[in-house]
């Protein structure tokens, strides 16, 4: 009460005096006593004074009408208008109250007086209804008749709770949720301790009780029967669970037995590890399980209606930290519930907001925890928001005070008890609350340690319950009759008080024991409450589709990348400015005139390309190794409230996917163009964003599976340098070790390594498809093909059959070797070969012979219409355009290596066959029989699937992409982390 | 603006708010019951000043007596006012005419001008 309402309130109290003739010294006296009921004695005097002063000031003009005077009137007016600005309605109501008393503290009644007093709650924007029960509340404090009526709530919002000889009559104004009472005859009543007076109106607050010399009356259960008659939601939930273990089987919880019906707040309390967050988790039904029941309305807790209706906050911070309070709560409404459209969301929105008091920042960025923009209780009540979105009829709440200070600890449990007055049922986990906060709760509930209950009832009852049982002194004051102050620490120094050994110290022992409390509590508490007779049956709230979902996650993504300014560059600028560096550095060409560049002779193309794959697989790794990780608290919520994986992980690879494609074109164009690798360039960005797409998933799979962001790191190079040293590019295939390779080809495990295949591809096209290139391929692919035979194949075989004798049979090579010649597109036509399987030298000599002078005139042929197919160029572009076609789009090293030019063994012999070991790059046909089991050449230009022929790079593609869309399934279920959990699964224990 | 004209009656004053001669009258007493039905319109006319520019209105009151009631709605009355004086736009010069033997009055003037931003000017009469 301060000065400024004191002061008015005296006022008030003489213009209503005023009014009427009579009573004066009633009113007087109830001044007085007012006066001594509110404030300290030395101040009393002033403000009685003050009203004197008021009353004597015109006392001698005044005429007895039945009007209020204009002076009157606008005064008032004056001095509502200023209560108005300054008081809350709760207060305005209050005072409303204690008007009402004044003014009928005379019991005849004076017409003006109440004419002033309607008035006055006119401008205080009290409800004509409300006011009519006040007042007939507050006449009833004199009306003596009899009252015979049971404890019904009447028309006024009264309710007459008799017992013995007198009645207390209860007024509830609804408007502010405030409970008033009086009673008539003289007996000993306390309230909180405090002894009251008859014929006197109080207010009964949260969390007090009325004892009489029988019974106790708790605010909470009048309350409730008034708010029963209001509430149209009714909710029960029920559980009942015998035993509760660990997967390490240590007993958990024991004898769990929870009863409540809607509009209830109960708190969880008990020592650190007595097993409150784990019932809390198994209440919620996030953990399950495998004894006992649990019903919410009827339906087990595991439905997808129960499911609907429940809300879990966590003491996680579950907060995108780029987005603003008021988007973090739209991605996370636009989750709930599909039905919702625009306009309902808004709205939802806003009350949530206006509730919780994060309206003035809604558009606030959230920060990070250490450089945050919101404080930290705005950031828990933020957290509170995104489960109240949901409207969830029962709430589990793990430690929603912990790091707040006091103030913003109350706000929060403020919100809590709203909600009960809602309806709805909400469990708290506390620990150490103040003495404001404690009376809020309605009901504790209090765990001892092994998950023992040793208290479940009425709040301030339990302090009383606790002293009675150790035999203390002082059990039937609960509260501190002079500050209202309620110690719940005493409840814990009394559960674990310890014993006094024969010196008085205290020993490390309990003097009750768990067990032993435990015990006392099942023999106190019968386990039945009243159950509500009307039970709502629950809604079952509709998620979004899959698509939908999709989309919010995508935008959720990118809005929050968007406000990351220093993100966005890092991961805009990293792929051009690596390129460029790389670029540079190797830009020298090993020609004679040493200041120009040219393309054709820059020996570092090869390393170059390569080089293009690393930095692929390095950025894409990395840029995507966290993104799961730090979402994984968010995640854990939404696996809760079952939302799909399925739409989360597509929208982060569709986010990734189009960075990505950013990404490999800044790569290849940067790069490309300062190395002056011209031509090609689509080749280039697809291969190159199809790596990109391998390193994101496969950075999304570490960053689903590992449990901390250090394992992840470490395992990127264990990814990378396989990648390097089995691609073919820094270490030949032949120089490997022997164990890995058993032929010339690629070994099986380079073709697991995805910077094989994208090798290969970037090095064909590189080759077959540069503008010069182009126009000579198919007759070098020709000249190749008869080149190997008559310098190399054919000698050889020569020189085979020479050692042997003319009849004699050929081996096994020679023969097949020819069979395989003879049935070539080449010569099949030409030559009809029917080797048999017994065929004589003399025959192999013939056919050889034949063969090898056929491919020497072939070879002269296309020989020739190869130089008038150039010619035909030179002439059309001229002699200087013809040198630079070659010096820009034609590369030497590139040559080199495709066509394995330095190899000294152009041929091998394997399984009796003869095969080209050199010139890969113009095979044009698979050999017989398939390598693919035991890998194929490198470099080749076609690649079969079965009987089609395809080039290279599609075929390299097709398998980079199949190698994508597995790594996406692998990602999908998981399976990457459920192996790395069963071997880790016996070390971890989930405790909490 | 269409000139509002209210016939005096038992419980109610005569009002007459004149555009065209740009005085504003209320005048007589007010101890009807249904006050927010009698005087919406007569606070919907002053609100419509705001449409207007460079006016200077006269508002004259001369109340004999007024209920609790109306003392609200003449609060709200001289709140408008003091809202169209403050926009700038218009200007309101307000007259309170009053019976030197009514110290009631005198003093309820007084309270008036206390909580609300606008000078009265007070005539004996």
């Amino acid at each position: 009460m301060n000065q400024e309402i004191l002061h008015s309130l005296m006022q008030l109290f003489a213009i209503i005096t005023k009014q009427d003739e009579t009573c004066w010294e009633i009113q007087d006296a109830y001044v007085k006593d007012f006066l001594s009921s509110q404030i300290s004695a030395e101040k009393r005097d002033g403000y009685y004074q003050e009203y004197q002063e008021y009353l004597k000031k015109d006392s001698l003009k005044i005429q007895w009408t039945n009007k209020i005077s204009v002076k009157d009137s606008v005064h008032t007016l004056a001095i509502c208008k200023k209560i108005n600005a300054t008081f809350s309605l709760k207060q305005k109501t209050i005072l409303l109250v204690w008007l009402a008393e004044f003014t009928f503290a005379s019991k005849e009644e004076s017409k003006t007086r109440i004419e002033l007093l309607t008035a006055i709650s006119n401008v205080f924007h009290v409800l004509n209804d409300e006011l009519q029960n006040i007042f007939f509340f507050v006449r009833a404090k004199d009306d003596d008749s009899e009252t015979n009526e049971q404890t019904l709530i009447n028309k006024h919002k009264t309710l007459i709770v008799n017992h013995q000889n007198s009645a207390i009559l209860f007024l509830y104004i609804e408007s502010i949720n405030i409970l008033f009472f009086h009673y008539k005859k003289e007996e000993i009543i306390r309230l909180n301790g405090q002894l009251l007076t008859a014929k006197k109106v109080y207010i009964f607050s949260e969390g007090a009780a009325i004892k009489t010399i029988e019974n106790t009356f708790l605010q909470h259960d009048i309350l409730s029967l008034f708010r029963a008659s209001i509430i149209k939601n009714n909710i029960h939930f029920s559980a009942k669970i015998p035993l509760y273990k660990f997967k390490s089987k240590k007993v958990a919880l024991k004898s769990i037995n929870v009863n409540e019906n809607g509009g209830t707040l109960i708190g969880i309390m008990g020592s650190s590890g007595s097993g409150k967050t784990t019932l809390l988790n198994v209440l919620s039904g996030i953990n399950p399980i495998t004894k006992g029941t649990i019903f919410l309305n009827g339906h087990s807790i595991y439905s997808n209606e129960s499911k609907s209706n429940i809300g879990y906050i966590s003491q996680d911070d579950l907060l995108m930290e780029e987005l603003t309070v008021y988007q973090n709560l739209y991605f996370n409404a636009k989750l709930v519930n599909e039905k919702w459209g625009k306009e309902e969301l808004k709205i939802r929105i806003k009350k949530v907001l206006i509730d919780l008091g994060l309206y003035d920042i809604k558009d606030n960025t959230v920060g990070s925890v250490i450089h945050n923009n919101i404080s930290g209780g705005q950031r828990k009540r933020l957290n509170i928001a995104l489960e109240l979105l949901r409207d969830p009829l029962v709430l589990f709440v793990d430690e929603p005070t912990s790091g707040l200070s006091s103030k913003d600890s109350e706000n929060v449990i403020s919100i809590f008890k709203r909600l009960t007055e809602q309806g709805k049922i909400v469990f708290i986990v506390i620990h150490q609350p103040s003495s404001e906060i404690f009376k809020h709760f309605d009901k504790l509930f209090i765990l001892d340690e092994g998950g023992l209950p040793v208290y479940y009832g009425n709040t301030l009852e339990s302090i009383v319950y606790f002293k009675t049982i150790s035999n203390q002194i002082n059990q039937d004051i609960s509260e501190c009759p002079t500050c209202s102050h309620v110690s719940p620490e005493q409840i814990f120094d009394i559960l674990e008080e310890k014993k006094l050994d024969e010196f008085g110290h205290y020993t490390s022992e309990r003097k009750i024991p768990a067990k032993q409390w435990h015990t006392f509590y099942k023999n106190n508490y019968d386990g039945t409450i009243e159950k509500n007779q009307v039970i709502d049956d629950l809604n079952f709230v509709k998620k979004p589709s899959l698509y939908q979902q999709f989309k919010v996650f995508f935008k959720r993504d990118f809005y929050s990348r968007i406000y990351d300014k220093q993100y966005l560059l890092i991961v805009l600028l990293e792929a051009p400015l690596l390129a460029g560096f790389l670029s540079f550095i190797i830009k020298s060409s090993n020609n004679t005139d040493e200041n120009n560049y040219l393309f054709s002779f820059n020996k570092n193309i090869p390393a170059y390309i390569f080089m293009l794959i690393i930095v692929t697989l390095f950025i894409s790794l990395t840029v995507s190794a966290e993104e799961i990780f730090k979402d994984r608290r968010i995640l854990k919520r939404e696996h809760l409230l079952q939302l799909s994986r399925l739409s989360y992980l597509s929208s982060k690879v569709c986010y990734l996917l189009i960075l990505s494609l950013i990404q490999s074109f800044l790569l290849c164009i940067i790069g490309n163009s300062i190395i002056e690798l011209a031509g090609n360039f689509f080749y280039y960005w697809v291969l190159i964003f199809s790596i990109f797409v391998f390193g994101n998933i496969t950075g999304l799979m570490l960053s689903s599976s590992l449990k901390s962001i250090v394992a992840i790191y470490i395992i990127i190079p264990i990814i990378i340098i396989p990648q390097i040293v089995l691609s073919g590019a820094m270490f030949k295939f032949e120089n490997l070790n022997k164990s890995l390779n058993k032929g010339y080809t690629t070994p099986l495990i380079s073709n697991t390594m995805i910077s094989k295949w994208g090798f290969e591809s970037l090095m064909v096209i590189q080759f077959t498809q540069n503008k010069y290139e182009k126009t000579i391929f198919q007759y070098d692919q020709l000249l190749s093909d008869c080149a190997y035979r008559t310098t190399y194949l054919f000698p050889y075989l020569t020189d085979l059959v020479q050692t042997k004798k003319e009849n004699s049979v050929c081996s096994d090579t020679i023969f097949n070797t020819l069979k395989f010649e003879s049935e070539r597109d080449f010569v099949k036509n030409k030559f009809h070969f029917h080797f048999k399987k017994q065929m004589t030298i003399a025959k192999a000599k013939e056919s050889i012979d034949l063969l090898s002078e056929y491919y020497q005139s072939q070879y002269n042929k296309i020989s020739r219409l190869k130089d008038s197919q150039l010619m035909q160029l030179r002439n059309k572009l001229g002699k200087k355009e013809m040198m630079q076609l070659k010096t820009k789009f034609y590369n030497d090293d590139v040559a080199d290596l495709v066509q394995n030019t330095l190899i000294k063994k152009k041929y091998f012999v394997e399984n009796s066959r003869v095969y080209q070991n050199y010139d890969h790059i113009y095979l044009r046909d698979h050999l017989a029989p398939n390598y693919s089991l035991k890998g194929t050449f490198m470099f080749v230009p076609n690649k079969k699937i079965g009987e089609k022929i395809i080039s290279t790079f599609s075929y390299n593609l097709i398998v980079i992409w199949l190698l994508n869309i597995s790594l996406f399934f692998i990602l999908y279920f998981d399976i990457l982390k459920k192996i790395l959990n069963i071997k880790l699964i016996n070390k971890n224990e989930s405790i909490n | 603006m269409k000139r509002l004209i209210i016939n005096k009656t038992e419980t109610s004053p005569f009002i007459d708010f004149c555009f065209e001669s740009r005085i504003l009258q209320i005048q007589g007493q007010s101890t009807l019951d249904e006050v927010i039905e009698f005087y919406t319109p007569v606070i919907e006319w002053i609100r419509s000043i705001s449409q207007k520019q460079n006016i200077d209105f006269t508002f004259i009151l001369e109340m004999e007596y007024f209920n609790f009631e109306s003392s609200m709605m003449l609060f709200e009355i001289l709140t408008e006012l003091e809202k169209v004086n403050s926009e700038g736009k218009n200007s309101i010069d307000v007259i309170w005419n009053y019976d030197e033997r009514d110290e009631d009055m005198v003093e309820a003037i007084e309270k008036y001008s206390e909580i609300i931003q606008l000078p009265f000017v007070l005539n004996k009469m």
